[in-house]
């Protein structure tokens, strides 16, 4: 039996779940890294959702919909690699996508998303998730909502790690990006195919994450 | 020299604005000697050099172009084992539309065994220009590509325009690089930071060594991208990165193929 949307969202949105995610920091460690200001980490997050986010979301839902619809995610896993230039930024992915693969077959073993993902060791985080959302009976806007949260919850957590702030503050950013998550949600939540997820880069965010990899000391992968 | 020019009259289209033609520059294996098919557009090809294997041939702008309600398409095709070396003369300027866009459109295809190097010059989009560019290129098993590609937002002085490239390269089938660059002011941070200029050199159907100094990103297809962004274009170090990847191209120009 599927759990209630609702229940299941906020399971797959909390910050908790076992697959990794504390390790990442949305590409928050890397831009500081490479220079940028901590008052500009709100724009920064809007950056991200017009950009890597929709990716990531667009990836989720089409990899939500072929899971039900029981075709093979290789295609997709192509397409998104193809978005995604940076060797450093696809393994930090997949560093994650391992663990959401792991946690898909255990709570629903011998789903669609359990079969789906079992021939790809290696999935990138939004093909798991994706295929997670589609065993937990969420639909493509709230499988996109789930990718864009997830990822400026884990910005705005990785945040009071790397600069002086009161948490307030970060939970604020949260709320506040609440309008450029729904436009996320609004581009992408009726998407079926590989070919059609938007490809928007966000070049010096790219350079960041690349070189995050060389600086000798970082408490995030990602 | 065997050249014969075509006019492609089966891709002309009518936009609002003016007629347009694509320029051609294909290359195709033939007997002793290699064919090329050239056709002019908004740009004509020259050639520079034509020899069994290979041809190296020079893009030129004939007219004032990128105005308002220009189409600017360019179809380039390298037939199986052929070596084309492509250039501009020169950098295009897309001037102010008075409102109305521009588009440039290329499609490049290098066929199984064969090479394409293509050494581009900056795109600039001035003040109140509007730029849709799209670039396809279809690279089959055993084929190589390289491109140098810079684009350069506003004359000196200016803001510069709006650009969106749309970029979508494939190999051996596969999707390999599938980008949206979106080239203009104002743009958040994590963007462009202070960039005027984005200077991209790919490399696809191989992956060429790196070189020190210059991070490549490595394609999951068999390829890499180095990308600098620049306030100034003549700071760019991409061309030490071009001459070690031009170099582990088959077929040097002049040269019979190995």
């Amino acid at each position: 039996m599927l759990p209630h949307p609702e229940f299941a969202a906020m399971l797959l949105a909390d910050g908790r779940l076992p697959v990794g995610g504390h390790t990442q920091s949305s590409g928050l460690e890397p831009a500081l890294l490479g220079g940028l200001e901590p008052r500009d980490v709100p724009a920064l997050v809007a950056t991200r959702l017009r950009t890597v986010v929709l990716v990531d979301a667009a990836t989720a839902v089409v990899a939500r919909h072929r899971t039900l619809a029981g075709l093979p995610l290789d295609d997709l896993q192509l397409a998104w690699a193809a978005r995604t230039p940076s060797e450093v930024v696809r393994a930090a992915s997949i560093a994650v996508g391992r663990g959401q693969r792991r946690l898909a077959q255990r709570l629903w073993p011998g789903s669609a998303a359990a079969s789906a993902l079992a021939p790809m060791p290696a999935p990138a985080r939004p093909v798991a998730v994706g295929a997670m959302a589609a065993a937990a009976g969420l639909d493509g806007a709230r499988t996109a909502r789930l990718v864009a949260y997830d990822d400026v919850q884990s910005l705005c957590a990785a945040a009071l790690k790397l600069c002086p702030l009161d948490p307030v503050e970060t939970t604020e950013w949260l709320l506040h990006a609440g309008p450029g998550i729904e436009e996320v949600v609004a581009a992408v939540a009726h998407l079926t195919e590989p070919d059609g997820i938007p490809a928007p880069s966000a070049p010096l965010l790219e350079q960041w994450q690349h070189a995050h990899p060389t600086h000798p000391r970082r408490l995030f992968s990602a | 020299m065997p050249m014969a020019a075509r006019t492609a009259t089966s891709a002309v289209t009518v936009s609002t604005h003016t007629e347009v033609r694509t320029a051609r520059v294909e290359l195709w294996p033939g007997g002793r000697s290699s064919r090329l098919v050239l056709a002019a557009g908004l740009v004509t090809p020259r050639v520079v050099r034509h020899d069994a294997s290979g041809a190296e041939v020079a893009l030129l702008a004939t007219t004032a172009t990128l105005l308002g309600g220009d189409t600017l398409r360019l179809a380039v095709e390298v037939g199986p084992g052929m070596r084309l070396d492509l250039r501009d003369v020169a950098g295009t300027v897309a001037y102010h539309g008075r409102g109305l866009g521009c588009v440039v459109d290329a499609s490049l295809r290098v066929h199984e065994g064969a090479t394409l190097a293509w050494a581009g010059e900056p795109l600039v989009v001035a003040d109140g220009s509007a730029v849709t560019r799209h670039l396809r290129a279809d690279v089959d098993e055993g084929g190589r590509l390289l491109l140098r590609d810079r684009v350069a937002l506003g004359r000196s002085g200016q803001d510069g325009g709006r650009l969106d490239c749309h970029t979508a390269l494939r190999h051996a089938g596969r999707p390999a690089l599938v980008e949206h660059l979106e080239v203009r002011a104002g743009l958040g941070p994590g963007a462009l930071g202070t960039a005027r200029v984005v200077d991209t050199l790919t490399a696809l159907g191989w992956r060429p060594d790196t070189v020190a100094g210059h991070a490549a990103y490595r394609l999951h297809e068999p390829g890499s991208v180095v990308r600098e962004l620049l306030d100034e274009a003549h700071t760019s170090g991409l061309p030490t990165v071009w001459a070690a990847w031009h170099a582990e191209l088959p077929g040097q120009p002049g040269q019979p193929p190995i």
